[in-house]
């Protein structure tokens, strides 16, 4: 197990620095980041242009500049965005955010999603089972920025029934309906998922022994079928936690929280390279995380699955 | 019971997240005037006075500073403020009398080092500020910049600041400039405290002025600024007790806090809200004029708009009435001259013929001068900017009116337009923007035509409108100044380098708590005036 988490690991310092080489030219290739840091508007003067040419060594061939980036990051040095704030203050603050965010989306996805799933399974055909499924296939087939956009402008703004927006004085729960958009597409899949599970356990032998053995339902249930439903579940949960960073972008854009989402979006508006490579990086690193802990809790779950 | 079930299980969720959300529903204090207000900006790039010049960052240091001289909102004309008196003979060497008994909010007495420490600054090559093009008339500028960018300059101090007494100081400039007070009015002339240059950073962060509010607290970056009214402000006080400046990188986000009165005032409504506007805020709902300026390129570096007769008939062929009122929603005007009307010396009409929708002139001038060379028109405009719909309406006109192809090509960005352009590739007529800087027609005239203009990627060059615009800078008087920049833009109304197409204006809504809301041309909310009901 110890030799197996050992060799991931060191896979994931590959696939590390292969990502930021990647991001890193592809945001190289895009041209001069002098000219797309005034958008529409004016030209930056001269002073500015020799200022940031200076700081961030925009003179210098790609391979130089590639080299101090990450001689930047072996020493914790994140730098500064082109508008000249440290990078890491800016993901500091923003990793609050979504944070936040994706735990009430996860939160949102795991209980609504397994209870849900396993009503819905233990009760197949029944009523709630067909207006989960009906309800469930509307959410997959509607792009969640539409959902947000709706949500945002009809009861947030016209009716008034919740602030559309982050607002930092009443803090997290503005945070709540953002998340519920930002977990919908997880938890309408989360449903799903389990509902099948749970139904094909039920039918499988050692239920029908426990049955046999008179054990009581919400034991046969809670600890036998869940467990067992919950291994292709966990997966999916896994991969999602990824998913819910990099979904935050549209859903951060849409209530205008400044996370993660947000800074990665206004970064490669500005064509501002260092903050996009480093958030890029950044959700690189959480995704492999993710994974592994994913491969892990199989394990746990499973004990026929073992890792050498 | 299934059915109970269900609808339990949704109820709860919604029910908590409604609770929670709604309480406290507290974005101003309502019911009296002088509270506190919201509005909605953009983040600013920096708050340092000579490093801001985007709409959202000048907005707030409006709130915490004050200058020399004010530009009224109404007029745009340059009116002393902390300036007891300023005197020129020759629009060149100008003599400052400042006000006594101002301070900063730190207590520290404003004196002429204030200003002249600031535009020091802001001048000097190295520091990088995004204002220091603006010092470039001031004496001495030339030394602060030296041409090799790398080169360290040889002095720290403009040559053209002098110090007369605390209160009295001089200016003098590279060449007479009849409207430098306009210029004086932006924001890159506040004075600073000593205290600003012992740490800019940490400055810029919660900026200390000398206007009628302070900072409360510092900068949340992509949340919001917030600002009190100062009491040792010896100026005109505004009503309200504070302002938070609420920051929001989403137009859409922002309309629907403003319809749920959680943000209080929003001073640019996106294009996709207007058709709902007027039926969501009614009277609250208001349009003022802006100097934004819509206009088409007919690159005159280009062989095939070489032709006087042809940029002018394409310009003739465009009905901007029309497209206004389809597309814009009568969100814009239809543009008449070559500067906005926002400017002191506008004259209606000055774009003469050329901005006179008249098909068949202009069929009759495009066959006169042979037809548009090879037949096809192309439209260059960015992509990442609500353009495309516009100019697929432009092309349309003048396939209908014209009788000739034409096809609009996207760019990804400005910043690629811009690139191209200047690299005199032919991408056809593109699209084009201004805003003013200070409220000067010599704004409009010199960086959007002038020869090697900062903004005239198009190649226009024209010696006597050249000479016209330095007459009119070398004028003892404002309006003598006029005179001359009108003959100026009178050459254009022949040469049509730009076809003129819209003049923007502010589309901004408000709350049910606020009153006395008025948005000028820079974008900018009177804060004076501003109230709350």
């Amino acid at each position: 197990m110890l030799r197996y988490i050992v060799r991931r690991l060191l896979q994931m310092v590959l696939a590390f620095f292969c990502t930021t080489f990647i991001v890193y030219s592809m945001m190289f290739a895009t041209g001069d980041p002098l000219t797309s840091l005034a958008g529409e508007g004016k030209e930056l003067n001269d002073a500015v242009k020799a200022k940031l040419t200076r700081d961030f060594h925009l003179d210098e061939p790609f391979l130089v500049r590639y080299w101090y980036y990450i001689k930047g990051l072996l020493t914790f040095d994140l730098g500064d965005s082109l508008s000249q704030r440290p990078i890491a203050e800016i993901l500091g603050e923003a990793w609050s955010y979504t944070i936040q965010l994706a735990a009430i989306a996860f939160v949102f996805v795991v209980i609504l999603g397994v209870v849900g799933g396993v009503i819905a399974g233990m009760r197949r055909g029944g009523v709630f089972d067909n207006v989960t499924l009906f309800l469930t296939l509307v959410v997959i087939g509607i792009p969640s920025f539409v959902i947000g956009l709706m949500l945002s402008t009809f009861p947030g703004g016209k009716w008034g029934w919740f602030t559309p927006g982050y607002d930092a004085d009443k803090g997290i729960a503005t945070l709540i309906v953002p998340g519920f958009v930002l977990g919908a597409l997880a938890l309408a899949t989360a449903v799903r998922l389990t509902r099948t599970s749970v139904a094909e356990n039920l039918r499988s032998d050692y239920v029908r022994t426990a049955k046999a053995k008179g054990l009581k339902k919400t034991r046969i249930i809670g600890v036998h079928v869940l467990r067992n439903s919950l291994i292709p579940v966990v997966t999916f949960l896994g991969v999602e936690i990824g998913n819910l960073m990099g979904g935050a972008i549209v859903t951060e854009r849409i209530f205008n929280i400044p996370g993660v989402g947000f800074q990665l979006f206004k970064g490669i508006n500005l064509s501002d390279g260092p903050v996009v490579v480093t958030i890029v990086s950044v959700l690189v690193v959480v995704y492999l995380l993710a994974n592994l802990l994913v491969d892990i809790l199989y394990a746990v779950l499973d004990p026929r699955i073992r890792y050498s | 019971m299934q059915v109970r079930k269900i609808a339990a299980l949704v109820a709860v969720p919604v029910a908590a997240a409604i609770a929670l959300t709604a309480c406290g529903n507290s974005g101003s204090d309502s019911g009296k005037s002088g509270g506190t207000v919201s509005i909605g900006i953009a983040e600013p790039k920096f708050l340092t006075p000579t490093n801001t010049n985007d709409t959202s960052g000048s907005q707030v240091l409006e709130a915490l500073f004050v200058g020399l001289v004010d530009i009224n909102p109404t007029t745009n004309k340059a009116e002393l403020d902390v300036a007891e008196k300023i005197e020129t003979k020759d629009s060149k060497t100008w003599s400052i009398k400042i006000k006594d008994g101002y301070t900063f909010h730190n207590g520290e007495k404003l004196t002429s080092d204030s200003f002249i420490d600031a535009w020091n600054y802001g001048a000097y090559g190295p520091n990088g500020q995004e204002s220091n093009n603006f010092f470039a008339k001031i004496k001495g500028y030339g030394d602060l910049n030296p041409a090799d960018t790398k080169a360290i300059p040889t002095t720290k101090t403009l040559a053209g600041l002098k110090k007369v007494d605390d209160l009295n100081f001089t200016v003098e400039l590279d060449a007479p400039f009849a409207d430098w007070l306009s210029v004086v009015g932006y924001t890159a002339f506040y004075p600073m405290p000593k205290a600003a240059f012992t740490d800019v950073k940490a400055y810029n962060e919660a900026p200390i002025g000398n206007g009628p509010f302070k900072m409360k607290g510092t900068w949340t970056h992509d949340q919001k600024v917030e600002v009190e009214a100062y009491d040792g402000y010896k100026g005109t006080k505004p009503k309200v007790k504070g302002i938070a400046f609420k920051i929001y990188q989403q137009a859409t986000a922002q309309y629907s806090e403003l319809l749920a009165n959680t943000n209080d005032i929003m001073t640019t409504i996106p294009t996709s809200s207007l058709s709902s506007a007027t039926a969501d805020l009614g009277d609250r709902y208001k349009t003022s004029p802006s100097s934004s300026f819509t206009f088409m390129a007919l690159p005159v570096y280009n062989p095939k708009f070489a032709n006087a007769d042809v940029r002018k008939a394409i310009s003739m062929a465009i009905d901007r009435e029309e497209i206004v009122k389809t597309i814009f929603k009568g969100s814009r005007k239809a543009a008449d001259s070559f500067v906005s009307p926002v400017v002191p010396g506008y004259k209606p009409g000055a774009g003469g013929d050329a901005v006179k929708f008249d098909p068949t002139k202009a069929k009759a001038l495009l066959d006169g001068a042979g037809g548009f060379p090879g037949g096809t028109v192309t439209i260059t405009y960015n992509v990442d900017g609500d353009h495309k719909e516009w100019v697929d309406a432009v092309c349309n006109q003048l396939i209908k009116n014209l009788g000739i192809k034409c096809v609009g090509a996207g760019e990804p960005k400005f910043a690629d337009l811009r690139t191209k352009a200047k690299a005199k590739q032919d991408i056809g007529a593109f699209r084009m923007g201004w805003s003013m800087d200070y409220a000067s027609m010599e704004n409009y005239l010199d960086p959007l035509y002038g020869t090697g203009g900062s903004s005239n990627y198009y190649g226009y060059d024209n010696k006597a409108f050249n000479a016209l615009v330095a007459a009119g800078n070398q004028e003892a008087t404002a309006d003598g100044a006029i005179r001359k920049y009108q003959e100026a833009e009178a050459l254009l109304a022949k040469d049509v380098p730009v076809a003129p197409l819209f003049f923007g204006q502010n589309v901004y809504g408000y709350s049910t708590k606020v009153k006395d809301v008025f948005v000028d041309a820079r974008g900018h909310v009177d804060l004076l005036k501003l109230d709350t009901k």
